[in-house]
């Protein structure tokens, strides 16, 4: 068996870069206290208004902003639900999923019955790749040199003791808010960019799988962006390894095919205990 | 604020608070005037700290008016108030731990969007100098321990240039010479034109050091005092409403010894030594006082005591060796431990007080029935505790959290002694106490030992543990010191060893 590293490195660019952008979301959201299990319904929404409004036009930008905009409505739903209604951080999150599958998978049926063609072009993907790397570059500066990140960080471990000290933490949770739905956009589009189609759940766990690099690289941006990308080069691994001989035998696919989460898996049941989340996270 | 308006620097009318049916403030009529040093006193839950909350912004009153400087202001929040001068130091400091010291102070102090930390520690350093404290600035605020975090609560305020110092129960966790050191400081701080409202129950800080004093009581304002022309008797009869007993000092001669350390260590996490006991012999009965600086020991040593930390060494209860015991079993035991902080350590704010009760005590039989919790034993129990130390209590199925500061001490104090423990183990027991909760608990704590118990109490209040003790041993660089035969009551000499020198 041979395989070619190169390739495999491009592919762990393509495949991570949605994963850590996503893993960034969670984390502007999680560093200001707010849990986000919904990062996955707003990745596929961002999916599907980049895909359908893309097709639809002809203009893949305009598809993006579409794309963006739909997940920053998600965003913002969950900040309504959470800081002014102050529901549960996880059921807001896993309603949000199950709106978003369920009117992207609806769209998509409809688009399909109606005949219209669905597929687009797509902005280069090394543009995609390269926000990715600077996203957590990016956030990384911001979170410890600008008074936004110290905000944040105070907000996360106490909403109350930041009000005492003259920082509104509802303003500064519906900002986090905002850019969550931005990076979580940005990362649905990355997504669909490669197949440069919809497909119906095409996000398959991946705004999970973002949550565990989040929690692996200790709500931190570089690791958490080095988790990400570890996941998307097992994810890149793993569909080369399929049909391929390993150790002279010929594993089933599904093997392979679950190997990323089984990392993720095996990641977090040994690293959670040593986790340092932030305080007030889903308390206020 | 300008030092030349005539204005009083706050004026206060009509200030009315409820909390569900109580009433925390009733119409109460509150001046200071500028460059004053100005004391409001009160018992636990007299209203103090909501009234000083309604004018720090973090709270709203439900009627009345606020001036500051002459000029009307309605506060929404603490950044309202902040903008007018206006900072207060709060009892349960809102200092982050997680936050560097540095970051504490520049959090919501506005400021340009790049951080500029090393003008910040410049600036903050100079400061820091001027109240006689030290930080290491980019180590995270938890690593400097209450006290630490007390000062860099006070610190915040000068930082951002309150000229209107709100100061709640600064001393609490501060040893005497960081008071001394922060009282005279603050006495040039009112020379430059600037005001301080400090809420106390340290009497002697009011007549050392202010000019004026407000009494609370109940919600109401019971009186306005200057205070060079009262007394200490008179202040302390204001606050109770009548004429307070006099102290009485321990009764009994102590018994048998009941616990005894030998060349004992208390470890940090890594192994390392956190304290050190030579020797030390409490008998049956005895009230044991450590005094010392924040931060020398007193807690490990305690700690290590209960078996939360580790130690080396011996340790023998009644005869018996209970070093390997775990911490339920020295619970079981009668070893109990009233913690620093009891807003964090002591209790589960958001719990009702009758779950709060059970900390600690959840394996006893009487709480069981066929192998589950019952109920109604907890609501007993819960009010027992509650009343031991007469915290006021509405119901015990209201959260801690509604208690005021004073009144969850109360309650976690009284847990600690409604166990019946055969060692009491208290970590600055009556911090936020009043004068009479204070006392409440060193006669509960004698008559404990009256049936046979023993205690050993750490405190930042020197006065009180010389009253109240059998005997006074200091705490200094992790070691615990005896103070010699002859200097055994002499205050002077026992705060020269809490600072290393000979007595």
């Amino acid at each position: 068996m041979t395989l070619d590293w190169m390739d495999i490195g491009g592919a762990t660019l393509r495949l991570g870069g949605p994963l850590c952008l996503a893993a960034m979301a969670g984390l502007i959201s999680e560093r200001s206290g707010v849990i986000n299990i919904g990062l996955e319904g707003k990745m596929l929404a961002a999916a599907a208004g980049t895909s359908f409004v893309s097709a639809m036009t002809g203009n893949p930008l305009l598809g993006i902003a579409v794309g963006i905009a739909s997940a920053v409505l998600f965003a913002l739903l969950h900040a309504i639900s959470v800081i002014v209604f102050r529901i549960d951080h996880v059921v807001s999150g896993m309603a949000i999923n199950a709106v978003s599958f369920g009117i992207t998978g609806y769209l998509a049926k409809l688009l399909t019955a109606r005949g219209a063609d669905q597929d687009f072009d797509s902005i280069p993907q090394p543009v995609f790749i390269l926000f990715a790397i600077a996203a957590p570059l990016l956030i990384a500066w911001a979170l410890r040199s600008t008074n936004w990140g110290l905000r944040l960080t105070a907000v996360g471990h106490s909403g109350a003791k930041s009000r005492e000290a003259g920082v509104d933490p509802v303003k500064v949770r519906w900002n986090a808010q905002l850019w969550v739905g931005v990076l979580a956009g940005i990362s649905g589009a990355m997504l669909v960019s490669q197949p440069e189609q919809f497909g119906v759940g095409m996000t398959a766990g991946r705004g999970f799988i973002a949550l565990a690099a989040l929690i692996f690289g200790g709500w931190r941006p570089i690791p958490t962006a080095l988790a990400a990308f570890s996941f998307g080069f097992f994810d890149a691994l793993q569909l080369r390894l399929q049909g391929e001989k390993v150790a002279g035998v010929e594993w089933p696919s599904q093997m392979w095919a679950a190997l990323p989460y089984l990392l993720t898996l095996i990641a977090l049941a040994g690293f959670l205990m040593k986790s340092r989340q932030p305080a007030a996270l889903g308390k206020e | 604020m300008d030092a030349t308006n005539p204005a009083p620097a706050v004026k206060m009318l009509g200030i009315s608070k409820r909390f569900g049916r109580v009433r925390a403030n009733d119409s109460i009529d509150f001046t200071v005037s500028r460059g004053t040093l100005h004391a409001i006193i009160g018992e636990n839950g007299s209203g103090k700290s909501t009234l000083m909350r309604i004018l720090y912004g973090s709270l709203r009153p439900d009627r009345g008016r606020i001036e500051i400087d002459g000029q009307r202001v309605s506060f929404h929040s603490p950044k309202d108030a902040i903008g007018l001068g206006v900072g207060m130091a709060s009892q349960q400091p809102s200092i982050i731990p997680e936050l560097s010291c540095i970051e504490n102070l520049l959090l919501g102090a506005g400021g340009p969007f790049l951080l500029q930390r090393d003008a910040a520690i410049a600036k903050a350093s100079a400061d820091a100098k001027r109240l006689g404290f030290e930080f290491e600035w980019t180590r995270s605020a938890g690593e400097s321990g209450p006290a630490g975090m007390q000062k860099l609560e006070i610190l915040r305020q000068l930082w951002r240039g309150a000229r209107l110092l709100i100061l709640d129960e600064p001393t609490v966790l501060l040893s005497p010479l960081d008071t001394e050191a922060l009282f005279r400081n603050l006495k040039s701080y009112v020379e430059e034109g600037n005001t301080v409202i400090l809420v106390t129950h340290r009497l002697r800080d009011v007549v050392d050091f202010c000019t004026h004093a407000t009494v609370l009581r109940g919600g109401k304002k019971v009186s306005d005092l200057i205070v060079s022309e009262t007394s200490l008797d008179q202040m302390s009869s204001l606050i109770v409403g009548e004429t307070a007993a006099p102290a009485s000092a321990t009764v009994g001669s102590p018994g048998d010894a009941l616990l005894s350390l030998k060349d004992f260590h208390a470890l940090q996490e890594d192994g390392r030594i956190a304290a050190t006991v030579e020797q030390l012999t409490v008998r049956s009965g005895e009230i044991v006082g450590i005094a010392g600086v924040d931060g020398n020991g007193q807690r490990p040593f305690l700690e290590s005591l209960l078996g939360v930390r580790r130690h080396k060494g011996s340790l023998v209860l009644a005869g018996t060796d209970i070093g390997r015991w775990s911490v339920r079993e020295r619970i079981a035991g009668g070893v109990t431990l009233i913690p620093e902080v009891v807003q964090t350590e002591g209790l589960v704010l958001d719990w009702p007080l009758l779950d709060n009760a059970l900390i600690g005590n959840q394996w006893r039989k009487e709480f069981r029935r066929s192998g589950l919790i019952d109920r109604r034993s907890k609501i007993g129990y819960a009010g027992r505790m509650a009343a031991r130390m007469r915290a006021k209590v509405r119901s015990v199925e209201e959260p801690a959290q509604n208690l005021s500061g004073g009144n969850q001490q109360r309650f976690a104090v009284g847990r600690a002694l409604e166990m019946k423990p055969r060692v009491c183990l208290g970590l600055q027991p009556t911090r936020g106490l009043d004068v009479s909760g204070a006392a409440t608990f060193y006669e509960e704590v004698a008559s404990l030992c009256g049936e046979g118990a023993c205690a050993i109490l750490v405190s930042n209040e020197l006065d009180e543990l010389l009253e109240r003790c059998h005997r006074v041993l200091v705490m200094f660089a992790g070691r615990l010191l005896e103070v010699p035969e002859s200097k055994s009551k002499d205050r002077h000499a026992i705060g020269r060893m809490m600072v290393g020198l000979d007595p």
